[in-house]
């Protein structure tokens, strides 16, 4: 099969690109297509030169202007991706192919850095070694010497000493590089609110995190919430979530408490979903501060695979409010406060003297009169206060944005809670998945001899939302697929073996990624440990694997390149050593039958064995001969 | 720039003079491919990412690995014997190579290098290979060309291989004198000095081979002598050219380079038209004078006398 080596180097180019396709700009997509479409057409050596200078300035500029700094893991993604376009204007020579070899490689790890999954890491190799194989085919090798035993050799012994030295390789709990303030954001639970910018919602089926350790036929799945960050400043529309840092807290009574692990799986993770209640985090293979109480937070964004173990109290309700948080909980900038105030308060007659319980009632009493309706496709609003006295349809952000704003108009500190809400029971490794489509706010208002207490405003509205979890209920309301003008149900898409199929395989893709690649240092240092003593460390099992298995390959390459001695060669040496005991030994030059007529001179005793010996060999030589070919 | 260094590497190499030593460096691949694994090593540890460490570890075990078996490649073998037939200027000949193994898995893609610069291959990716558990000792021929003339000793021969990635280079000297001869070439360029000399007329009775007696051979070439003592009929052959002798010369003492060449060979072509239509012939070089003579052997010495003339 004649492959076309640059058009296999642009299929894996475009094909990285579109793997990487929601984790880069569009600009830079649309610069790789461009440039590759360029290498069709600009042909001439010094145009080319000159074009692929301005390209790469040009590009360099476009950098600056997309990420505003350098350091960021996909700007330098970014970059490889438009050099490995360049590249594809110079495969002329058999360098030339192999440094594209090289950049694909390196295109390869940029890849696994932004989709660190086995899946990605399986075609990488994959695509990797095809054009490898193409590459050695274009230098003319026959490349049946490399099939089957032989390459088996070959790759045997590596494949074995990589993941010697891969397990072996000490880890380091962080990477050295932080880039806590420049790395982008992307949740399916938002660390922040622009009530400007909430438009229609599309349900994302991605996996955000993984519980294990909750008991199914204790938990009710669909009604677990799941924290995630808190928003406490509210300003000019949007809502944010501000500093507050608090020291590590204990659990304020022992109480019945949930021990359960937790393994996030997108891509930028900064928040730490625990499940909302009194939560302690016990132990993270990352470090973290406590962010508000109960709410946890990295020190460094990660975009590797973070996991922790943490304990939860349902029954407790936590009760901290120091005059900084009162303050923060009670900050409503907003021209119309006192309009909505009056609004809601307008039946009482002493305002002043209203309790706690008595401003919360109010407050629901006021939500709930608005007649909200749940809608995945609601209209934009010009205010969160033209949502609150117009308007009609909505969903979770919308309605916890207008009751912590309500609740902050009559004087209650609020805060709104962002996480997620349900989730579904994997049954193949008894955990929970949590998608993007199951994100979801609510509100925790302070009440006083009560503390932070929980209400989710949108279970006032479709209560369904909650008790039927995120997916049944959405197909409720909206049971057909359209399809121009036909409506299709969602019922004939689905099959029940095929969701099986997939919750199979994602527990399967869990187990993989997380015993066997993703592991952490302690859980490298638990294994390690199994096999050998405590006191020796990774670093030098590290260096003694990687001399160690030097002399091992060595040994094992000698003992393949040994040739079988032939018997005859076997019988005839033995004979030789025969004579040797018996006094007569072959010169070094000395042939055969000169051998043969010394032994029969000095020996006349074994002239039997000395002739059939002889004649043996020289049998056995001659037709060997007669097959040799030049 | 790279070539150039392992070219003096090279010649570092051969002027130690050890015989059948292993040697193995990394190819320019090679050393950007060790390039890349440091760099993804460095980037595996700054973003703590595992799946870029394991592909950085597959890879540098490959590139381990591949210098294993580009060592073991060449391992195990032995040069026996290196013999090549004189040849021209621009002719294509032979340089036949007899080998010994005692490796089981075989010798692949072997390539020759002629540090010498009488001749060169003529497929510059001319390789050679030996099966696995072949024979004992194997044979190739390796298809040469002349490039300059010249007579020279080579005592070392070069065989190397980048099997089976082209990331490392393995190569070991083999000591065998081989002799070159590279003859100049055979152009018919009528520059050179052609001089008849004019010598008594011998009797042929001396000069003649006899061949057994064929029907058809004319009578007066009988040997009757022989005849009459074996009773046994011979045809004599003359060896005698019919012509007179000729002594072949340069046109003039101090010539340039390339018309000293273009007069080789245009004497080279007049050597080879005199032996074919069996006239005498002598050379005059310089000092050295080959007296008139018709033989395979004195064309011969003819030959490599322009060979060496000035080389």
């Amino acid at each position: 099969m004649k492959v076309d080596i640059k058009k296999l180097s642009i299929f894996l180019v475009v094909f990285n690109a579109l793997m990487m396709f929601k984790d880069l700009p569009m600009s830079i997509l649309g610069s790789v297509l461009l440039i590759i479409f360029l290498s069709f057409i600009v042909t001439h050596k010094t145009l080319r030169s000159f074009f692929k200078i301005f390209i790469l300035i040009a590009s360099i500029i476009l950098l600056k202007f997309l990420f505003k700094t350098y350091l960021l893991t996909e700007a330098g993604v970014s970059l490889v991706m438009i050099l490995s376009a360049l590249k594809l204007w110079e495969m002329d020579t058999e360098s030339d192919h192999f440094n594209m070899f090289l950049i694909l490689a390196l295109l390869e790890c940029c890849l696994f850095l932004l989709n660190p999954t086995f899946i990605a890491f399986f075609l990488g190799i994959i695509k990797i070694f095809i054009f490898f194989y193409f590459l050695l085919k274009i230098r003319n090798y026959d490349l049946t010497l490399l099939s089957g035993k032989r390459l088996l050799f070959l790759v045997v012994p590596s494949l074995f000493l990589s993941l010697i030295l891969f397990y072996t390789f000490p880890r380091f709990t962080q990477g050295f590089l932080s880039t806590t303030n420049n790395q982008l954001l992307f949740s399916g639970a938002d660390s922040q609110l622009s009530f400007k910018k909430l438009g229609p919602l599309n349900l994302s089926s991605k996996i955000v995190f993984r519980v294990y350790g909750l008991n199914a036929h204790k938990f009710p799945f669909h009604l677990l919430y799941w924290r995630q960050s808190v928003l406490w400043d509210f300003n000019k529309e949007e809502w944010r979530t501000g500093y507050l840092h608090f020291k590590s807290e204990q659990l304020t009574s022992p109480g019945p408490v949930v021990n359960y692990n937790i393994q996030l799986v997108q891509d930028y993770n900064e928040f730490l979903p625990v499940l909302d209640g009194v939560t302690r985090l016990i132990k993270s293979n990352l470090t973290y501060n406590f962010y508000t109480e109960h709410s946890f937070r990295l020190k460094n964004i990660s975009r590797t695979s973070v996991k922790y173990n943490a304990i939860t109290s349902f029954k407790e309700i936590p009760q901290i409010l120091t005059p900084l948080m009162e303050r923060k909980g009670l900050r409503l900038k907003s021209e119309q406060k006192e309009k909505i105030k009056e609004l809601i308060l307008k039946n009482k007659m002493d305002k002043s003297n209203l309790s706690d319980n008595e401003k919360f009632e109010m407050a629901i009493d006021f939500f709930k009169k608005r007649n909200y309706e749940y809608s995945l496709t609601p209209p934009a609003y010009s205010s969160l206060e033209d949502f609150i006295l117009t308007g009609k349809a909505g969903y979770c952000s919308h309605f916890a944005a207008a009751f912590a704003y309500i609740t902050r108009a009559i004087g209650l500190p609020s805060r709104i809670i962002s996480g997620f809400q349900g989730g579904e029971f994997n049954p193949y490794d008894q955990s929970l998945i949590v998608r993007e489509m199951d994100g979801h706010m609510w509100v925790e208002v302070y009440l006083k001899n009560i503390g932070w207490y929980k209400f989710d405003p949108t279970a006032t509205v479709a209560p369904g939302r909650i008790n039927l979890g995120a997916k049944s209920f959405h197909d409720k309301v909206e049971p057909f697929i359209n399809l121009y003008y036909y409506q299709l149900p969602k019922s004939v898409l689905e099959f029940a073996s095929f969701n099986h199929f997939s919750l199979w395989l994602d527990s399967l893709s869990s187990r993989f990624d997380t015993s066997l690649i993703n592991f952490d240092k302690d859980k490298q240092q638990q294994i390690l440990n199994s096999f050998i003593p405590k006191s020796i460390s990774l670093g030098w099992l590290f260096s003694i694997a990687l001399s160690g298995s030097m002399p091992l390959f060595w040994f094992f390459f000698s003992w393949l390149n040994k040739k079988k001695s032939n018997p005859n060669e076997k019988r005839y040496k033995k004979f030789i050593a025969r004579l040797k005991k018996e006094g007569v030994e072959k010169l070094p030059h000395e042939s055969v039958s000169s051998f043969r007529k010394r032994c029969l001179l000095k020996t006349n005793s074994l002239e039997d064995y000395i002739n059939t010996e002889t004649n043996h060999y020289i049998k056995y030589y001659y037709e060997r001969s007669s097959d040799f070919k030049c | 720039m790279w070539i150039n260094l392992q070219n003096n590497f090279f010649k570092k190499i051969a002027a130690l003079g050890k015989s059948q030593q292993l040697y193995i460096i990394p190819t320019l691949d090679g050393i950007k491919l060790a390039f890349l694994n440091v760099t993804l090593l460095v980037i595996g540890l700054v973003y703590a990412n595992n799946y870029v460490l394991l592909f950085n570890f597959i890879l540098f075990c490959l590139f381990l690995g591949s210098m294993y078996y580009t060592h073991f490649n060449l391992q195990g073998l032995e040069l026996i014997s290196a013999k090549t037939s004189p040849l021209h200027v621009n002719d294509k000949g032979v340089l036949t190579l007899q080998f010994k193994t005692t490796s089981g898995l075989g010798h692949y893609f072997l390539g020759l290098r002629l540090q010498n610069n009488l001749i060169d291959l003529q497929d510059k990716n001319f390789t050679f290979s030996f099966e696995a558990n072949s024979q004992n000792t194997l044979k190739v021929d390796v298809p040469i060309k002349g490039i300059i003339r010249g007579d020279l000793v080579i005592s070392r021969l070069c065989i190397e291989t980048l099997f089976p990635f082209h990331l490392f280079r393995c190569f070991v000297y083999f000591k065998h004198h081989l002799r070159i001869v590279v003859y100049p070439e055979r152009k018919n360029l009528e520059i050179h000095h052609a001089q008849t000399i004019q010598e008594e007329k011998h009797d042929e009775g001396d000069d003649f081979t006899l061949n057994n007696f064929k029907p058809g051979d004319p009578l007066k070439r009988v040997h009757w002598k022989k005849l009459a003592q074996t009773n046994h009929w011979y045809s004599k052959k003359l060896n005698t050219p019919n012509s007179n002798p000729i002594m072949l010369s340069l046109t003039g003492d101090h010539l340039s380079k390339l018309d000293l060449e273009n007069q080789l060979s245009s004497l080279c072509f007049a050597l080879y038209q005199s032996h074919y239509q069996n006239i005498k012939y002598g050379l005059t070089l310089g000092n050295i004078i080959i007296a008139p003579d018709h033989s395979s052997f004195h064309l011969k010495n003819c030959l490599r006398a322009l060979a060496n003339y000035e080389s």
